[in-house]
This record gives C-alpha cells, sequence and structure tokens, in this order.
C-alpha cells in the first residue's frame, strides 16, 4: 500500500552515449501529496526536465520506479497527468481554440463537449475573445496561457509544469505566476511545477526541492508556510528566496564551472 | 504600400520594353525584333490552331510529369522521413543523383522512349522528383520535436501524431519542394522539346531560332513566361495559405 500520491522511489536516470555516460539523476527519492503546489528547483543542467520527463511518463528511468496512486508509470497517462512544457509548442495552423481542443480531439471527444470545455478553459486562463486568432497572432505571454489552458482542458488531477514562463519578461512571468495560483486554488490540482527562479518557487509553492549540480540528486526540501495570497515583496517570501540561495549557489557555481572546463 | 510596388514592378518592365523598342531599331531584324512587332503577333498566335495544338502538347506533358514526379516523391519523402533506418540508406544515393546535371540523361531517354512526348515528361519526371522528395524528407525531419513530445503527453498514437502533427507541420515546406518541382517540370518539357522532339513549344522556339524568325521566337518565349508567372503565382498562393497567414 502506498500512502503517499505520487512517489518518486531510487530513480535514477544514464543516458549512454558514445562511450561515455552521463548519469543525469541519482537516486531521487521524494513523494507530492494530493492537492500540493510541489516546484523543483535547481541549476541549469541538473536534470529537473529530465525528472519531469519521467514522470510524465514521455522516458523511462534507468532504475526506480515512479508510482502514481498506488500504479507505477510506465508511458504517457493521459487521463490523469497533463503536461506545460517551457515552449508553448502550439499548432500554427490551428487556431487557439482548436488548439486548447486538441487533447480532447484525440480522445475521440464530442466536437460540442470539447468546444464547451476549451472555451471554459479559455476564459479561465484569461484568453477569452481570442479563440479564433492563429498562435503568430499572440504574444509570447498569450501563447503561455494558451498552452496552458490546453493542459487543462484535460481535466486531469495532476499538472506537471516545466518550466512554464522560463521564456517570458519578468513582470509577465510574476503576473502569470500569480494566476497559475487562483487557477490551482480554483481546481484543487496537483502541480508539479520546475523553475530556476528563486521567486516563483517562494511565491508559488507549498514545498520546494532543491536540486543539486549533475548529477542530479535531492539535496534538500523546504516547506513554505505562508498564507496565500503572497506578496513578493513581503518579507516572508524573501526569506524563503534568501535560504534557497543559500542552498542553491553552490551548486550553481559547481555547474558553471563545469560547463567552462566543456567550452574550451 | 502595395500600389506603390506595383507601379514601381511596372514601371521597371516598361523601361525594359522601352529599351527593347529603341535598341532594336539599330540592330539588324534577325538579331532582335521589336515589342511593338512582337505583341501584334502575341495576340494573333491565340487562334492559330497549330500553335494552340503544341501549346496543349507542352502543358500536358508538365503536368503529367509533375502529377507522376509529385505522387512518387511525396511517398518516397514521407517514408524516409519517419523511418530513420531507410533515410540513412537511400537519401545520400538520392542527393547524390539530385548533384548530377539531369540533362546528361536526356540523349538516353530519346534513345528508349523516341522523340514523342514521353522522353520529356520522363526527362522533367526525373528533374524534379529529386527536389520533390529531398525536400519532403527534410521537412518531416525539421518538424520541431516538441509539437511531437506535445501529442504524446496527451496519449496520441504514432498514428495520430503522422496525420495531427507531422503533416500539418511540414506542410509549407512540402509546398514548397512541389513548387520548386513544379518549375523543374516547365524547365524539363521545353529544354527536352528544343533539344528534340516533334510537338510542344520548344518544339516551336527552337525553329523560330533556327529560322531566323525572329518575332515568333520572342512571341513564344512571352508565353513561356505566361506559364512559369501561373507556376510560381500558384504555388506562391498554396504555400501561404498552408501557413495559415
Amino acid at each position: 500500500m502506498y500512502s503517499h500520491f505520487i512517489d518518486i522511489q531510487n530513480v535514477s536516470k544514464i543516458y549512454v552515449g558514445k562511450g561515455n555516460a552521463v548519469v543525469a539523476l541519482e537516486d531521487i527519492n521524494f513523494w507530492v501529496n494530493k492537492g500540493e503546489f510541489f516546484t523543483i528547483i535547481g541549476p541549469s543542467g541538473c536534470g529537473k526536465s529530465t525528472l519531469l520527463n519521467l514522470i510524465a511518463g514521455l522516458d523511462r528511468p534507468s532504475s526506480g520506479k515512479i508510482v502514481l496512486d498506488g500504479i507505477e508509470i510506465n508511458g504517457p497517462c493521459p487521463d490523469r497527468v497533463a503536461v506545460v512544457f517551457q515552449d508553448p509548442a502550439l499548432y500554427n495552423w490551428r487556431t487557439l481554440l482548436s488548439n486548447v481542443e486538441f487533447g480532447l480531439e484525440i480522445r475521440g471527444i464530442s466536437k460540442r463537449e470539447r468546444r464547451e470545455r476549451a472555451i471554459k478553459y479559455i476564459r479561465l486562463v484569461g484568453l477569452s475573445g481570442f479563440e479564433d486568432k492563429y498562435p503568430t497572432q499572440l504574444s509570447g505571454g498569450m501563447k503561455q496561457r494558451a498552452s496552458i489552458a490546453r493542459a487543462l482542458c484535460l481535466e486531469t488531477e495532476i499538472l506537471l509544469m516545466d518550466e512554464p514562463f522560463g521564456a517570458l519578461d519578468e513582470q509577465t512571468r510574476l503576473l502569470l505566476g500569480l494566476e497559475l495560483t487562483r487557477i490551482w486554488q480554483e481546481t484543487k490540482k496537483t502541480i508539479i511545477f520546475v523553475t530556476h527562479s528563486l521567486l516563483e518557487a517562494a511565491l508559488l509553492s507549498d514545498r520546494i526541492l532543491i536540486m543539486s549540480a549533475r548529477p542530479g540528486r535531492v539535496k534538500n526540501i523546504v516547506d513554505v508556510d505562508i498564507p496565500r495570497p503572497r506578496d513578493p515583496n513581503s518579507h516572508a517570501v524573501n526569506s524563503i528566496k534568501a535560504s534557497i540561495w543559500e542552498e542553491i549557489k553552490d551548486e550553481a557555481r559547481k555547474m558553471m564551472e563545469a560547463s567552462l572546463q566543456i567550452v574550451p | 504600400m502595395y500600389l506603390k510596388i506595383f507601379v514601381l514592378r511596372f514601371s521597371i518592365l516598361g523601361f525594359i520594353l522601352l529599351i527593347w523598342e529603341f535598341s532594336s531599331s539599330y540592330l539588324p531584324q534577325t538579331f532582335i525584333t521589336p515589342p511593338s512587332k512582337v505583341f501584334p503577333l502575341l495576340l494573333t498566335i491565340w487562334i492559330n490552331l497549330d500553335f494552340l495544338g503544341h501549346l496543349y502538347v507542352t502543358i500536358f506533358s508538365i503536368l503529367l510529369a509533375f502529377g507522376l514526379a509529385a505522387v512518387s516523391g511525396l511517398l518516397l519523402g514521407l517514408a524516409l522521413g519517419v523511418w530513420k533506418m531507410l533515410r540513412d540508406v537511400y537519401e545520400p544515393l538520392l542527393s547524390t543523383f539530385y548533384a548530377v546535371p539531369n540533362v546528361v540523361w536526356y540523349p538516353l531517354l530519346l534513345l528508349f522512349l523516341g522523340l514523342d512526348i514521353m522522353s520529356k515528361i520522363a526527362f522533367a519526371y526525373l528533374l524534379s522528383f529529386f527536389p520533390i522528395t529531398l525536400t519532403t524528407i527534410s521537412a518531416v525531419v525539421n518538424v520541431d520535436k516538441v509539437l511531437i513530445r506535445v501529442a504524446q503527453s496527451m496519449g496520441a498514437s504514432k498514428l495520430t501524431v503522422f496525420y495531427k502533427v507531422i503533416i500539418p507541420a511540414s506542410l509549407p515546406t512540402i509546398l514548397s519542394g512541389l513548387g520548386t518541382g513544379l518549375a523543374l517540370c516547365v524547365t524539363g518539357v521545353i529544354v527536352g522539346e528544343m533539344l528534340g522532339g516533334i510537338y510542344g513549344l520548344g518544339v516551336l522556339i527552337a525553329s523560330a531560332a533556327t529560322l531566323f524568325e525572329t518575332a515568333h521566337y520572342f512571341a513564344y518565349t512571352i508565353v513561356v513566361i505566361i506559364i512559369a508567372l501561373v507556376v510560381n503565382y500558384t504555388s506562391k498562393v498554396l504555400e501561404r495559405l498552408s501557413r495559415g497567414v
């Protein structure tokens, strides 16, 4: 019997190339509670996206297992898990509405129902009125909202987000982050959120997992007991930011030095 | 804005016509015929049944060669684009063949298929099949992987990914390859006819040139230019439509 909603048990991921093997993740253990906003933070290249892809079932761990509500994950399970990628990855040949409907369309849901659901989530992310626009006519922030609506439209219990606001400017990412809190509260989903932004982590999360430099390991898990709505400038948020930074800065430096050694 | 571009474009054309008209009075009539003599001829050839027959043969050959090249190039291109193994084996062969100046095969084609239209169709086919196939392959290979991942994460099967993501994402590039292919079919058929044939615009052009019927030569050449314009415009429009803009 598993008491944890999402359970990551002794997960490692090794990429074998020509004559060498890169250990991306090493012996990762943690769990996520139902309805939790769980954030994974770490220096670039520490394997946090790899970890998310494993949870999404898009890739398989080299060892260990990931258990979702008592069932081991071994492939995408679109009726329970939806993914938002860093790149909005909208289909340029489809309108916003038809992009948001996509997941329901390939699942064979009737045109009427998927339209209703898509319109509902387009409204939830604040894009009402843009249903018939093509992605090329939307701004970066709007595209990312659309890709969130597309994931929400699947109505899964779990939402995985891989640096969804990473490519946006600071103001847009802050606003979208606050909106995400609202959407999370309204839909009561379990969210696993990957980011490299300290502020985003402190502002959004119930708990924050800090990853070490490559090979990625769990360095620490921090509880964030700040009532919502949170103020980005409050002392509480700042002190969480400071404590994450304290733990992460050596790791970030290690990654930077490692990359400097590769470059020449 | 559009008006300005339009006016500028046509003023260049007008300028060229003026130079053409002006310079022809200083050159022998066998070298160059002024537009004032070519254009009346260009208007009258359309009631000449003999000319229309030649034109029909050329257009028919172009379309048939293009149809064959498009269907076979698309099928092969999609297959090689999707299956890496097949691609690794055959793509180098295709690109090597593409690099060979195709006109070297033409004598062989004439020998095997005769002076009739089959040799022209085969030549045009050879010319356009390779670029259509190679463009289709690279269109499929270059589909952004994250677009595919999105569909996979939503539980799409391989088949669904193919026709809901790969095909529409690669369509603009594929269509531009088809546009190139069609233009090369025009070249192939007309060059083929000029090098040796019985019917077709190319035959008319070659014989007008040999007989020093310069006015006819210019008139037929302008017909070829009109065909090229139509081809070019059609492929541009298709490509734009497929991009959804």
